[in-house]
């Protein structure tokens, strides 16, 4: 099993319950998943480091490294991270080729740079299962993760349609 | 005031004409609700069907925002393939995710489009009737599916076999089920430590598409002093003491909303959309059938396809446009043109002796600010609603009497009811201009719980209490 890494940009505020939701969700894909938040990386590996104009941009990229190595060795890391600057992100990204680029639209940061072409793009408003659903779906599709599974059996969705048809919905 | 909670009893389908008039000497819990509240016709979505119109009830969402615009919509421009709109397609949030993120627990039974259930839920839930069957996963928590098999027996899903001569078959089938669903929602309702309780009971529109002729003096083969002319006026009477007994578990902290959507009126027959096409030169297929088959049986030459459509209580027509359907013909620059030449010829197919219906199509761009997911260009409401859509092909006519997939008497109407009832309701008496889409908001005012962004619509309740209190 491979690992991977999700990469939250965008509105900050609702983040960590999407985070969490997707760690929740998306158990059984990797044998450890971990949300990391800039928070986190600054209090723990930044510390000591001045803060000037770059500091956002160095947290970002040790965020970002951490998360490349989880992903190496099998595991899944979820990124925390208003992360406004495209060029450090586009960085993140060309570390790992199990990267997924997740634009969470909502309240932006000042000066916050879109992606170009964001691997995924859910509302902050969104429901947390769909935003799970929708994350899941992407990562099967690059072959990251199983497929998940679909809602009816070839069976099930006979019995469903027919059922249907004969209410006259379809 | 104690701790507030919310109880809403959707009745799929329940028509106000019958519940608020014809019918409401035999409904008086409903007339008690009424007269300690408020009450009045509740519009329903375009299209008024029961998914998205419900999913719309309980997220605020409209159909363009939810990119819900039937039971089956198409998986992406890419493909011609359709698939089911469950509970995985609702993106947005509906009540119970809102009110569990607030602490509130939640107690929700057989509303539409909640198959499959969520993974974890803060209350207790039944699926809905595209919920495959009573073997399935359709109860949260998952212990829950055993303790009502063993008190209720196996979960009836829906009226098994619908379309049937054997009427009263039929009406024994509908009754077992009501009652199996009411008698879950009153053990659910002393058992659950619940602040939002919400059930659909869909037996009042399996009872309207199996008996309207016989109960609707308007429907072209209605027989006056039929078997089953009093069948309407007892099961509505059966429904109110339903409704009685679940009202019981309102304390004076509780508000109770009834709501139903749509309401239900008299199918005059059915305009086969897809033999229309091809009469037009709309659909081209590559072997005519000799009987009546629905579309997705047969071989479309797409190559010679510039629109195709589907059925159901209303039509839907997708146009083959170069560069976004897989084997488009139509050059997208003339979309526009090509679209609102169709609507055009749509609107103007008469009944089958050449009078007007008045058939209404909607492009989706002009009812939604945002039309998400793959919207039909078309929407289309033959006779406005008047008729139903039928998708099949093989009759070599356009009209038709009742439906494609067996006895059907009843199509969908705009309105439903609203009543609503509790101590936060002032007695006002009738409200007007109310809208599905207000409901959501509205049970989130009740909980003085701000509403998400995608949740649309007004507090319905609020703005009647404020009325009230500049009138004073």
């Amino acid at each position: 099993m491979s690992g991977y890494v999700i990469w939250l940009t965008g509105d900050r505020v609702r983040m960590d319950a999407l985070a969490e939701a997707l760690r929740a969700g998306l158990t059984g894909t990797a044998p450890s998943i971990d949300v990391l938040t800039a928070e986190m990386v600054e209090d723990r590996l930044c510390a000591h480091e001045p803060r000037n104009a770059d500091f956002r941009d160095v947290v970002v990229r040790r965020l970002a490294w951490l998360c490349q190595v989880l992903a190496r060795n099998g595991g899944a890391a979820i990124a925390v991270a208003a992360s406004p600057r495209r060029a450090v992100r586009d960085e993140a990204r060309r570390g790992s080729d199990r990267f997924l680029e997740v634009l969470v639209h909502g309240t932006m940061p000042d000066g916050y740079e879109p992606p170009l072409e964001p691997a995924l793009e859910v509302r902050a408003s969104d429901a947390a299962y769909s935003v799970v659903d929708e994350v899941r779906r992407t990562l099967a599709a690059r072959g990251l993760v199983a497929r998940p599974p679909r809602v009816y059996t070839p069976e099930e969705e006979a019995r469903v349609r027919e059922r249907v048809e004969k209410l006259g919905y379809a | 005031m104690g701790r507030r909670k919310v109880m809403v009893i959707g009745l799929d389908c329940a028509e106000p004409s019958l519940a608020f008039d014809k019918y409401a000497g035999v409904m008086p819990n409903l007339r008690r609700l009424m007269k300690k509240g408020c009450w009045g016709l509740l519009r329903s979505t375009i299209p008024p069907i029961t998914v998205p119109a419900w999913t719309t009830m309980v997220s605020g969402a409209d159909p363009g925002e939810l990119g819900i615009y039937g039971f089956r919509d198409r998986t992406g421009y890419g493909s011609y393939e359709l698939d089911f709109a469950t509970a995985r397609t609702v993106r947005v949030p509906r009540l119970w995710d809102v009110l569990g993120d607030a602490g509130l627990r939640s107690t929700v039974l057989f509303v539409p489009q909640t198959y499959p259930p969520p993974a974890e839920l803060r209350g207790s839930m039944v699926t809905c009737f595209l919920t495959p069957g009573a073997d399935s996963d359709y109860a949260r928590p998952v212990e829950l599916k055993q303790t009502l098999e063993s008190s209720f027996g196996p979960y009836i899903v829906d009226v098994p076999d619908f379309r049937t001569d054997d009427k009263p078959r039929l009406l024994e089938s509908i009754y077992a089920m009501s009652r199996q669903h009411f008698a879950m929602a009153r053990f659910l309702l002393d058992k659950d430590d619940w602040d939002f309780f919400m059930m659909v009971e869909m037996g009042c529109d399996r009872f309207h598409h199996g008996f309207w002729r016989h109960i609707a003096a308007d429907h072209p083969r209605h027989v006056p002093g039929n078997r089953f002319a009093d069948a309407g006026r007892e099961y509505y009477a059966y429904l109110d003491r339903e409704l009685g007994t679940l009202a019981e578990f309102a304390d004076a902290d509780t508000t109770v909303l009834v709501v139903s959507d749509p309401g239900a009126r008299t199918m005059k027959g059915g305009i086969c959309l897809n033999e229309w096409l091809l009469r037009h030169g709309y659909l081209a297929l590559e072997e005519l059938p000799d009987r009546p088959t629905p579309l997705h049986r047969l071989k479309i030459d797409w190559s010679r396809t510039k629109a195709w459509g589907e059925g159901g209580y209303y039509g839907r027509v997708f146009l083959n446009v170069r560069g976004r359907e897989p084997q488009g013909i139509i050059p997208p620059e003339q979309l526009d043109t090509e679209c609102e030449a169709l609507k055009a010829m749509l609107e103007a197919i008469p009944d089958e002796h050449g009078r007007p219906i008045g058939t209404v199509a909607h492009r989706p761009r002009d009812l939604y600010p945002v039309a998400r997911g793959t919207p039909p260009d078309l929407i289309v409401l033959f006779g406005n609603l008047d008729w139903r859509s039928i998708g099949s092909v093989g009759t070599g006519a356009i009209h038709a009497v009742g439906n494609d997939t067996g006895p059907d008497d009843a199509n969908h109407s705009w309105d439903g009811i609203l009543v609503a009832s509790g101590a936060q309701v002032s007695a006002i008496g009738r409200i007007d201009g109310a809208e599905v889409r207000d409901i959501a908001r509205t049970v989130l005012g009740l909980f003085e719980l701000a509403p998400p962004e995608t949740m649309g619509g007004t507090g319905i309740l609020s703005g009647v209490r404020r009325v009230r209190e500049q009138g004073a």
